[in-house]
């Protein structure tokens, strides 16, 4: 018998989003979403959301700038590291 | 517990293992420095000192662990130590500690920290981006802006979070959970279609 309630299920529903919930805890979202529209829907519009917040924050948050110099630079500091060291 | 610290018999192996295992996370960590430092200059310095950091404690990494987990949280703590140099604070800091787990009290020195980063580029951004995410993301406390941004850009997982925050688990699920409904909320009070509409 299934005692989960939507509230409960709707609660998990961004853990398993994440892929964070326990094959237990997964299992029983499962079976509840096969057989609950309501929750079915909320589920798709937190998918929807979370890809558009990604999708925003990558704009804003990643930088293409090119990073060769620095990486340059790093790895020369990295050698002068190991000669003065050893 | 069991500890596999890294034995490299000569120095060419020790960078060539840096190389290939740290390297290529370079870009990721210059996104996070700027999200961090909002300036381009101590972007670089942050990203070079923690790389150089990262080297020099190479023997510490233990296998197996997430490598670009524990260059973010070398970051982190970087970026706090030298917050409370340039504040002329006492550093207690000690890269040893990146290995102890549990509550830190260096979040609150982060929160104010990137708190006063953002408030002092959010203009400049707005014009830049102006759409509703970014101001619903700008509005949220700098713990759960990171924690999205390190979520879902970064795609760490709820383990390695608690690893980088040096927080509970149980504290991840709970932060990320607040703080996404909490840009929900703000998401739909600039009340805009976001694919996230309201029963009526």
């Amino acid at each position: 018998m299934n005692t989960v309630t939507c509230n409960e299920i709707k609660e998990q529903l961004m853990f398993y989003l994440d892929n964070e919930l326990n094959e237990n805890t997964k299992s029983q979202l499962i079976t509840h979403l096969r057989n609950c529209c309501d929750c079915m829907d909320f589920l798709y519009k937190e998918k929807q959301m979370k890809d558009k917040i990604c999708d925003k924050l990558k704009d804003s948050y990643v930088c293409e700038c090119d990073t060769s110099k620095l990486e340059k630079c790093i790895k020369d500091k990295i050698k002068e590291i190991i000669k003065g060291k050893f | 517990m069991s500890e596999h610290k890294q034995v490299f018999k000569t120095n060419k192996e020790k960078e060539d293992y840096f190389n290939l295992k740290f390297i290529p996370f370079l870009s990721q960590l210059y996104n996070y420095a700027f999200y961090l430092t909002k300036d381009e200059d101590d972007s670089n310095d942050l990203v070079q000192d923690t790389f150089i950091k990262a080297f020099r404690f190479i023997e510490n990494f233990q296998e197996g662990t997430n490598e670009k987990a524990w260059l973010f949280k070398i970051m982190k703590n970087g970026f706090i130590n030298d917050y409370r140099k340039k504040n002329s604070k006492p550093v207690h800091f000690s890269f040893d500690t990146i290995y102890e787990s549990g509550d830190n009290d260096n979040d609150d020195e982060l929160n104010n920290v990137a708190d006063n980063n953002y408030l002092q580029t959010t203009d400049a951004y707005k014009g830049l981006i102006g759409d509703e995410v970014t101001k619903a993301l700008d509005a949220l406390q700098h713990d759960y802006r990171q924690i999205i941004l390190l979520a879902d850009i970064e795609e760490f997982s709820y383990e390695e979070l608690s690893e980088i925050l040096e927080i509970p688990i149980g504290t991840v699920r709970s932060r990320l959970f607040r703080a996404r409904n909490l840009l929900k909320d703000k998401l739909k009070t600039y009340g805009k279609n976001l694919g996230y509409k309201e029963k009526r």
